[in-house]
């Protein structure tokens, strides 16, 4: 055969690769280079399933949330409370059943309009006609238009915690235009709210970045930082890792597997506890499952379980073990190690609940929730398993199956994580006879008479301790550990600060460095 | 059918071999004359089929979305919802539809070229829209890269032989073997992490800064690409070696035709039908592989779209992204069948 020669070949290759576009393989840095002054660039693994605060669920994409509608009241880290749209607010009488709210003056919507108590009336009546999280703002019966700054809100049941309720952490507190509600359906896509910057929606993809501008109807102007704010949503984890870590992000939503990287790659760790991982026994009533009556089984189901093993395995130092419900304003350390791990113990207790061999409990768990579904579940399967509880885990693909399945009346126990939240919104969603998420209604009347203390209560907090000693002692859930909201931060921005009490950063608070 | 494209391609297969079909310019130009009547044809036979494919397409994808638990209602409700809310819910979305009834009521609209809103709120169409360019980017700037590179890769290997037909042959089977969404990580973490010369993730569009948008595409093209040129250079250097070592190609090596003019005047075009099957079906392979390559370059496309709408059972969503993902798997098969015929007019679709 004929071969080519040197210069032949060369003229091969390089007809063959005539469009090959090598420009740029020597390049610069692209946009992974530093960021630029006056930009804040955010990362968050969702943007909730729609912009409108009266529709929205809470989610870490509630950051989005909190920069267009400015709330009524702002949460300190501290469990305080700051003035927001509103400069103060009170209880009137006594119980907790009248809530004043006195707004600031000569505050206007990003579309002009003003913000006064009909404003707020309609905006919170939008919330409670439409929220799926209407039920935690209480029962309201009517809202009062007191004067133009001044609204009240009577309920029909105590409810100390109103204050965090219309705070930044929470939708019901971020005021919409009255104006923007006479057509709802634009609020998916668009913000009308008081707060310091406003939706650009040419430079935003849903659901993959959002661009927000300064609000020049802000009413102060002098806590815009930024000129513009970009908001990416980045679902995979490790993206949002390397994003972060290459200067494509200031401020990132991280996660308990890609910390250690994280800290690794110079970035600051801010992090407190925001969910805690545990067995929630639904069925204590014993309907489908009889075994679960008797409080030595469910006593035996958590001295079964090795939470220090299983915290330092799964979430390393980004958690603690515990054996009590972790809430705000309800915590009790003593009770941290209620249950110790204790295997024998568990056997003699089944044995004296008449469950010597044993038996088998169906679980649903997910496979979405990171280390609080599937992970953990297997290990608290094993931990069972020595015991002589065979777990029949049922493993969900996608959230909506695991409320399908939790709410199909066939799983009395459900393996989830839960945010550390106050005492009454856990008590409200996951433990009261009309909780959503205690499928079978069971009422605990010990547990409904210190809840209806504290409600009326002007320091609530004693009676939600004892509440919090009761669900441990009769043993009405496997608490298994906490694990940290993390949020990975760089040398360019400030004030970035989290806690238990403000789960969701308030990003007006940052400023570049 | 007798006129498949598969029988189409066989036929183009066994004809690009033929070392006695006409050729250059005339052939070409020639031919040129004949298309309008052929395209026509072959369009409406592709048109026919596309309806038929998109009902059956559009029929299996509502029966699997609906069979999957878990349903937007609850998606959008969450946690907090109380089962007779999230009936109600349900109703107001029309989830509570017998499956026949809501697909007929989608495929009433869809057949008026309205592909509805998602159930989350926004325009079905104009968020595919939105997306589907960095998409298009990602795959077309793969199929070049395939092209380019494997045919070189190929070329040089059918050349040289040796020791360099067994490093293709180790790369083709290395790029089959490697996973995009793993080399789109390695190439992360050395390319941005380590020596920060592309951006580790997102898309900048093109109007916006073409020399951005150009970084932005060079790693996960790379990721999407390697297993398109290892198939196109084992494919090239298979029919070249085929084309260098048949009778007409030693009789003009023994005519004193030159190596430059064999290469380019007969194996190179004998090796072109080969290539574009190869690439037919790469292209529509990487629009699957986009899916993966868009979440691990957290990318705005219409694959990430897909995999969004599926988690949120948002079913008008991907049932749009199904109509427009099986009409450029069309328009692909297409182009494929019309290039044949550009390459070797002994081709002909019936």
């Amino acid at each position: 055969m004929a071969t080519m020669s040197r210069r032949e070949l060369l003229s091969v290759v390089m007809a063959a690769a005539v469009a090959l576009p090598v420009a740029g393989c020597g390049g610069g840095a692209g946009s992974g280079g530093g960021g630029i002054k006056g930009e804040l660039r955010i990362g968050l693994p969702v943007a909730g399933t729609t912009l409108d605060p009266g529709k929205v669920q809470h989610s870490p994409g509630n950051a989005l949330r909190i920069l267009a509608y400015d709330s009524l009241v702002r949460a300190n880290g501290d469990g305080s409370f700051a003035p927001g749209l509103a400069t103060s607010w009170r209880f009137v009488g006594d119980g907790n059943m009248v809530f004043e709210l006195v707004l600031r003056p000569d505050v206007m919507f990003s579309d002009g309009s003003p913000l006064n108590a009909q404003a707020v009336k309609a905006s919170l009546e939008y919330f409670l006609k439409n929220s799926p999280l209407a039920s935690n703002l209480g029962k309201i019966t009517y809202i009062e238009v007191v004067d133009e700054r001044t609204v009240r809100l009577h309920l029909n049941q105590g409810n100390p915690i109103l204050p965090f309720l219309l705070s930044d952490q929470v939708p019901a507190g971020s005021v919409i235009s009255s104006k923007a509600l006479a057509d709802p359906s634009t609020l998916a896509t668009m913000t009308v709210g008081a707060g310091p910057y406003v939706l650009d929606a040419g430079g935003t993809v849903a659901n993959d970045h959002y661009s927000l501008v300064p609000n020049r109807h802000y009413y102060d102007q002098s806590a815009i930082k930024y000129s513009k704010i970009t908001v990416r949503i980045i679902p995979d984890s490790t993206a949002m890792l390397q994003a972060a870590a290459t200067g494509q992000l200031d401020v990132a939503y991280g996660n308990v597997e890609t910390a250690d990287a994280a800290e690794s790659a110079g970035l600051t760790l801010v992090r407190a506890p925001n969910s805690i991982n545990a067995l929630f026994i639904e069925d204590f009533a014993g309907r489908i499952a009889p075994e679960l009556t008797d409080v030595r089984v469910r006593q035996a189901l958590n001295h079964a379980i090795d939470r220090a093993t299983i915290t330092r395995a799964i979430v390393r130092k980004y958690g603690q073990p515990t054996s009590a419900l972790v809430s705000i304003g309800g915590w009790d350390e003593q009770y941290r190690e209620y249950y110790a791990y204790d295997p024998e113990k568990a056997r003699s207790l089944l044995a004296d609940a008449g469950y010597p061999g044993g038996f088998t409990l169906k679980v649903v768990t997910s496979a979405v929730q990171g280390i609080n579904g599937e992970q953990s579940a297997r290990a608290l399967a094993r931990d069972l398993e020595k015991v002589g509880i065979k777990l029949d885990l049922k493993v969900a693909t996608t959230d909506s199956e695991f409320v399908q399945e939790a709410f199909s009346g066939t799983t009395p126990v459900l393996h989830s994580g839960w945010a550390v939240a106050l005492m009454p919104l856990t008590y409200t969603t996951l433990i009261s006879p009309d909780a959503p998420m205690n499928t079978f209604h069971v009422a605990d009347s010990e547990l409904e008479r210190l809840s209806a203390q504290a409600s009326a209560a002007t320091d609530p907090q004693p009676y939600w301790k004892q509440m919090t000693r009761r669900i441990a002692e009769q043993a009405l859930m496997v608490p298994v550990f906490t694990s940290d909201g993390i949020w990975y931060v760089s040398s360019r921005v400030r004030g970035v600060e989290v806690s238990s009490n403000s789960g969701s950063p308030n990003p007006i608070s940052w400023s570049p460095k | 059918m007798n006129d498949s494209s598969v029988s189409t391609r066989r036929r183009a297969a066994m004809a690009a071999s033929d070392p006695d079909r006409p050729s250059g310019l005339q052939r070409t130009f020639g031919n040129a004359m004949l298309l309008p009547g052929w395209l026509v044809r072959l369009t409406l036979r592709r048109l026919i089929t596309a309806v038929a494919l998109l009902f059956v397409v559009t029929a299996l994808t509502f029966v699997l979305v609906s069979l999957t638990p878990g349903d937007a209602a609850r998606e959008i409700l969450g946690l907090n919802a109380s089962p007779s809310e999230y009936d109600r819910f349900r109703h107001q979305l029309g989830l509570d539809l017998p499956i026949y009834e809501q697909y007929w009521n989608w495929l009433s609209r869809a057949l008026t070229g309205d592909l509805g809103k998602s159930l989350y709120g926004p325009d079905v169409a104009a968020s595919i829209a939105e997306r589907l360019p960095v998409t298009i980017w990602l795959v077309f700037g793969a199929l070049l890269v395939s092209l380019i590179l494997g045919v070189s890769l190929g070329s040089l290997s059918a050349i040289r032989r040796g020791i360099l037909g067994r490093v293709v042959d180790a790369f083709a089977l290395a790029g089959f073997a490697f996973p995009a969404f793993w080399l789109g990580v390695l190439l992360i973490m050395l390319f941005a992490v380590k020596l920060r010369w592309f951006p580790a993730t997102g898309y900048v569009p093109l109007a916006q800064s073409p020399g951005e948008w150009f970084l932005s595409l060079v790693l996960p093209v790379a990721a999407l690409s390697v297993g398109g040129v290892a198939a196109v250079a084992k494919q090239s250097r298979e029919a070249m070696l085929d084309v260098l070592d048949s009778e007409y190609v030693r009789m003009a090596r023994a005519n004193g035709t030159s190596a430059s003019s064999v290469f380019f005047r007969h194996a190179l075009k004998s090796t072109s039908i080969r290539v574009v099957t190869v690439l037919g079906v790469q292209a529509i392979g990487l629009l699957g592989g986009t899916v993966v390559i868009e979440s691990v370059f957290a990318l705005p496309g219409a694959g990430s779209l897909a995999v969004t709408a599926s988690i949120r059972h948002d079913l008008p969503m991907v049932l749009g992204i199904v109509v427009y993902f099986t009409m450029i798997v069309v328009l692909i098969n297409l182009v494929i069948d019309l290039s044949y015929t550009w390459l070797n007019p002994k081709v002909r679709v019936r």
